[in-house]
């Protein structure tokens, strides 16, 4: 339901106000009040006079610098063979400021190694928080800030649940999810059991979003299956995957968990309301991938859940709080050709410059990934086909996925992580299937998905068996950078070197609490008369992960913008003109 | 579900009665052991082949459940201007659910059913056709409900009479012996 209530338009002036003074990212002041980063060399790059939608020419160029960057944690998942599908979804990453001093740290989710034969436990792997030192480098602050649990865990969704301007964490596990608060000095407290929402299930993705337009952050909590860990230490391969290896069974045969929706009582708990608001997930069905997003651009915060195996979840938003579940019909629900798909990874973006948000499916080997074309009033049109995204993804197994613009050329490209679940496939060559597998890097050409993924640098040919990934600019350099969590690995961190990258913006919508205006929209014009790029603020995306709280767009020779228009969860409106390029801004939500 | 629980609890019965029976004094000499046991085991093959037979009447009576409720809303949203759109959404569910033999409830029977090793009701690990509805009929009618949940307030009398009729011939083809 629509929300009216435009505030007051803000002219060049008030943009100069609300940015504040300018800082190399190089030498960053404290705080992240007013940031304005300028990339290194960017001007020294020529520019031709094209219009900001032509694409720049620009080589993609990805290098892993996560050793370097001093990323060691090694994340495991479960044991070599992976008998039960436990061991096969691997964990969710996370690009998070949270100590709010302009640099993007990094929290991975990490889970158990187990031994085959007898089957036991043989490490409980710790999730780890990472601190930027403000030179591309991290130090491991995990023990200091409180944040070593040893769950086996799954997802990470970043929020600030209780509106004292700090960005929390809430980890999803198999088990007794976490939800951490983050106190501001630097350390976390768990208080999951005191809010409400140590679901015990086994939770997969998860997403903050004010469901109810009442300025708090609720949460939905996707389960994928209801197991015991005894069932994981038990199982065996009785599956026979395409009529050549035993592999590990499931989903199919299953009983689903039932996903969880719970309402922010704006007192620092939860309740669940799940049933409440129409989420009843009856169907059991086996849920990963949670976007919380404005998918038919009414103003509230409509919920997309990819199921695997089960036709996914397009609950819309009714403007009161309450959902209605309109998947099947809508078109999201199934492929083009009505079969449910095994549903991975999820993200949304303005993928074919039409002003609505199109969702990226990822999926099961050998099956097509899957774009749902955006057709408005939430109904949504399969065009993996016309795009070239089935043709370059049938035969890899699909996971974290984003829309990012790698080049800013002006629009969104894609990146999908890659893995098989079934380590035997690598035993059978005549599958023409590998555990390990790249990662694929897409760009949008006009619409067209052309696979740059062998030629975008050494980073994008590590052969891994991926399953996280998040997106954001950890180097401060002003393009958008990868973070990927791979089985039995340490982290991948894909740092872009593109060289000859057009004009970029970085925005970080603050609402009037101090922290990430999760729902907010943001509408940039690079020159009147163009077509404008927006972008939303989410927590949780991707498979289980959280990219960064920061909106970037690409904005190819334009070197200024000519409007910024921002709508605000609660209604308001704020637009910037003639906004200089290549720095990021912190957009404040104007008073009441 | 309400007709399997008696004709599994008569067809235990019958085979428990079979059993008790060949052990009774006074059985014909003449039968062995293994004749009573195959006999049993006969019987016990009726009851489950009878019970899968069952299970397709009572999947085919929620499916025409589900046209008759579509076929309803589609009606209703021909004479009520002012809840147009709310019919024409619950067509399409309604829709949608033949096009998966059934609603999210009964999906998870299904995998509850999946998980125990009867898979005569499931496209499980094949993703081929249900009991009624084949792949090729399941695109049809979700483009169907995909249609029908789209058509939107102006749709007219004669838009939603095709919608109607589209729906009749797809769902009788659905449920039509192959």
């Amino acid at each position: 339901m629509a929300r009216s209530g435009t505030l007051a338009a803000l002219a060049f002036a008030a943009t100069l106000a609300s940015c504040g003074p300018a800082r190399r990212s190089a030498e960053p002041a404290e705080g992240v009040a007013g940031a304005v980063a300028v990339k290194p060399g960017a001007a020294s790059v020529a520019k031709t006079a094209s219009p900001a939608s032509v694409p720049i020419s620009a080589e993609a160029h990805f290098v892993d610098v996560a050793a370097q960057a001093g990323l060691k944690t090694m994340i495991y998942c479960g044991g070599a063979d992976k008998d039960h599908i436990l061991e096969s979804v691997g964990t969710g990453c996370a690009f998070i400021d949270y100590d709010n001093d302009g640099h993007l740290d990094i929290f991975l989710v990490n889970s158990w190694a187990l031994d085959e034969q007898p089957s036991k436990v043989r490490h409980k792997g710790r999730n780890a928080l990472y601190r930027n030192r403000g030179d591309a480098t991290f130090e491991d602050v995990t023990e200091r800030a409180g944040v070593a649990d040893e769950s086996w865990g799954c997802g990470v969704a970043a929020g600030d649940f209780d509106n004292d301007g700090r960005v929390d964490l809430h980890v999803t596990n198999f088990g007794p999810n976490r939800l951490y608060r983050n106190k501001g000095d630097g350390t976390f407290e768990q208080v999951a059991e005191r809010a409400g929402v140590a679901d015990r299930g086994w939770g997969a993705g998860s997403s903050f979003f004010d469901a109810d337009g009442d300025g708090d952050l609720d949460l939905y909590v996707a389960n994928y299956i209801d197991a015991t860990m005894d069932e994981v230490l038990a199982a065996t391969r009785t599956t026979l995957w395409r009529e050549k290896v035993k592999v590990l069974a499931g989903p199919f045969g299953m009983r689903g968990g039932r996903d969880r929706f719970f309402r922010n009582k704006g007192d620092g708990t939860f309740e669940d309301a799940t049933d409440a608001v129409g989420m009843t997930d009856t169907a059991e069905s086996y849920g990963l991938g949670v976007l919380t997003s404005d998918l038919d651009l009414d103003g509230d915060i409509d919920v997309f859940v990819a199921n695997n195996s089960n036709p996914n979840f397009l609950y819309r938003n009714n403007g009161d709080g309450t959902f209605t579940e309109i998947g099947a019909w809508s078109g999201a629900g199934v492929n083009g050709n009505g079969v449910a798909q095994a549903g991975m990874g999820v993200d949304a973006a303005d993928f074919d410059g039409d002003g609505l948000p199109d969702i990226c499916l990822t999926t099961f080997a050998q099956d097509s990934a899957t774009i749902f074309r955006n057709e408005g009033g939430l109904l949504f049109r399969d065009i993996s086909v016309e795009t070239g995204l089935k043709g370059i993804s049938y035969q890899a197994l699909k996971w974290g996925c984003a829309f990012f613009d790698f080049d800013h050329d002006a629009d969104n490209d894609l990146v999908i992580a890659n893995g098989h679940i079934y380590p035997q496939v690598d035993n059978a060559p005549e599958l023409n299937e590998s555990y390990r597998q790249k990662s694929f890097l897409l760009r949008n050409d006009g619409g067209k998905l052309a696979d740059l993924s062998g030629r975008a640098g050494p980073g994008m040919t590590r052969e891994v068996s991926a399953r996280g990934l998040a997106v954001g600019d950890y180097d401060n350099d002003g393009d958008l950078d990868l973070l990927i969590t791979a089985m039995d690995s340490p982290p991948l961190l894909l740092r872009n070197d593109t060289p000859n990258l057009g004009h970029w913006l970085k925005l970080r919508p603050i609402n009037r609490h101090g922290s990430p205006a999760i729902g907010a929209r943001v509408r940039v014009v690079a020159r009147a008369g163009e077509k404008p790029q927006t972008r939303e603020l989410r927590s949780g995306a991707s498979h289980q992960s959280q990219n960064a709280l920061e909106l970037h767009c690409g904005l190819g020779s334009a070197e200024k913008a000519d409007t910024v228009e921002v709508f605000w969860p609660g209604g308001g409106k704020t637009v910037l003109r003639d906004v200089a390029t290549d720095r990021t801004l912190d957009l404040r939500e104007p008073g009441k | 579900m309400r007709y399997l629980a008696p004709l599994a609890i008569v067809a235990a019965g019958f085979v428990g009665f079979q059993a008790a029976h060949s052990q009774a004094p006074g059985t014909s000499k003449k039968e062995s052991a293994g004749q009573v046991a195959a006999a049993t085991y006969e019987h016990l093959a009726t009851a489950i082949i009878a019970i899968e037979a069952t299970e397709d009447e009572l999947v085919k009576s929620i499916l025409i459940g589900y046209n008759t409720a579509a076929a309803n809303h589609l009606r209703a949203a021909a004479r009520d201007a002012q809840g147009r759109v709310g019919h024409l959404e619950a067509a399409a569910t309604e829709i949608t659910n033949i096009a998966n033999e059934g609603d999210k409830s009964i999906q998870a029977i299904r995998q509850r059913l999946a998980k125990a090793g009867h898979t005569h009701n499931t496209d499980a690990e094949t993703k081929g056709d249900y009991m009624f509805v084949t792949n090729k009929e399941r695109k049809g009618l979700v483009d169907l409900a995909s249609r029908v949940g789209r058509a939107g307030a102006d749709a007219s009398e004669a838009d939603l009479a095709k919608l109607g009729a589209e729906l009749s011939s797809l769902f009788h083809a659905a449920i039509a012996p192959e």
